[in-house]
């Protein structure tokens, strides 16, 4: 407190000069207008200019938060998407609606953060922070903004295991959306986790590199619509009535973070039926 | 006490002078004259310079009052005051000049091509910052040097009037 007090009185001839100026300056832009309104201006833009570094800086705080607002939309446009829609059923009637769940939507959106994802095994699982007791069962389907995740294998009351689409037992029908056509199963080689194997096309299909794939109808765990990949190479010899293709997933495995879980509302319907077909042992296959 | 009442009838004179005269007479639009600086230049060499400055203060916001131009001169006057401290280190030797007997800045210390280039460094310190804030703009940079020199030089002119008029050496 000393040292200050010494400071200002061995600075009081500047000091006493700066506030005389200062009263001076405050009656200049408090009387000139031409003045005034130039000062306001520049104090106006710095602050401007200040805000938007202070925005800058808060919005990169609140990037979590954003992000799980946009999940949340997301989950919400999906529901409003129209292949999400029952009124979409060979019925036609537009005013159709549920009986049971007395709505026209056919899927629920649950987000879900990925807390452990492996992409080394042959047999890769990805584990995610919600379980049954928000709404997560097995054989739901698992998707991110990018394409297509995997399959919900387990769930625990709080987490649940997920069957990565880079695991051998994983397989799905693709919809060749020049083509409009769902034709061959996609499995992944354990070899490269950006590409999977696309499998029993028929050599006489006319493909093209860098057709994209897409989840088909005929799936009983995905919607259609969702993206898997394009097509990098295909190749086919005389010896063979198949196409050998490589597919570049959508999905970049390696940066998975927030995933939506989705649940089919008329899925046991779907188990009821699938009961009947006599299915293969073992897999998560549509 | 004589000598304070003195500067403070000066004041006035050369206030009532700047905004009856100087303010009005439109010469150039690149002249204006403000030869009331001249107040500055003849204070005594020991005054106080905490008095001077508070002084000044007031003597700019008289002429303000006086010109409706608030602010302006008292922010000139203020600056040059202060700065005056720094331009005396460099021009002049007060101990030298009071063992001379001189109490005041005299043409008769170094001659008229020092005291000229003195007396410009002050009134040019003046009309800058009074020009700084008339055009306040970074644009017009140029022009405020343009005019602070030409209407330095004006109010040397009429200073060296006020000094034959006055009879002061």
């Amino acid at each position: 407190m000393l040292v200050i007090f010494r400071w200002i009185r061995n600075q009081a001839y500047p000091l006493l000069y700066v506030l005389l100026l200062l009263s001076a300056v405050t009656q200049i832009f408090r009387y000139h207008f031409y003045q005034h309104s130039i000062y306001f201006g520049h104090a106006l833009s710095i602050h401007r200019s200040i805000d938007v570094w202070k925005s800058g800086i808060t919005s990169y705080f609140k990037l979590r938060t954003t992000n799980e607002q946009l999940v949340k939309e997301n989950g919400l446009l999906r529901n409003q998407l129209n292949w999400n829609l029952t009124s979409n059923s060979p019925k036609g009637a537009s005013t159709y609606k549920d009986t049971f769940t007395n709505t026209l939507i056919k899927y629920e959106y649950i987000p879900a953060r990925v807390i452990r994802n492996s992409v080394n095994e042959q047999n890769n699982f990805i584990v995610l922070d919600r379980g049954y007791k928000d709404g997560i069962k097995k054989h739901m389907s698992v998707i991110c903004p990018m394409g297509i995740v995997g399959v919900v294998v387990e769930s625990a009351a709080h987490y649940s295991l997920a069957m990565s689409v880079l695991n051998s037992k994983f397989e799905i029908t693709p919809y060749f959306y020049n083509l409009k056509i769902s034709q061959g199963v996609i499995s992944w080689d354990g070899d490269d986790p950006s590409y999977v194997e696309l499998e029993e096309v028929n050599r006489f299909v006319k493909l093209k590199n860098g057709m994209k794939l897409y989840t088909s109808n005929y799936s009983l765990l995905f919607p259609a619509g969702i993206p898997i990949g394009t097509i990098e190479k295909s190749e086919s010899n005389l010896k063979s009535n198949f196409y050998s293709i490589k597919v570049k997933l959508a999905t970049d495995f390696s940066q998975l973070d927030v995933v939506t879980v989705i649940k089919n509302i008329h899925q046991n319907e779907l188990d009821v039926l699938n009961q009947i077909i006599p299915t293969q042992e073992g897999g998560a296959n549509d | 006490m004589i000598e304070v009442v003195r500067f403070i009838v000066g004041g006035l004179f050369f206030a009532l002078i700047q905004t009856l005269i100087f303010k009005e007479v439109n010469i150039a639009w690149w002249i204006k004259p403000m030869p009331y600086v001249y107040l500055f230049l003849i204070l005594p060499l020991s005054s106080n310079r905490f008095g001077v400055l508070i002084g000044a203060f007031f003597f700019g916001l008289t002429i303000d009052a006086f010109g409706g131009s608030l602010g302006m001169h008292t922010a000139a006057c203020v600056t040059t005051v202060f700065v005056k401290n720094y331009i005396d280190l460099y021009f002049l030797d007060e101990n030298s000049m009071q063992l001379q007997g001189m109490r005041y800045i005299q043409i008769d210390y170094k001659g008229w091509q020092w005291y000229g280039i003195y007396s410009f460094a002050i009134l040019f310190t003046h009309h800058l910052v009074y020009f700084i804030f008339d055009y306040f703009s970074w644009s017009s940079l140029f022009t405020i040097l343009f005019v602070s020199v030409c209407s330095a030089i004006a109010s040397l002119l009429f200073i060296q009037i006020f000094r034959l008029l006055l009879g002061h050496k």
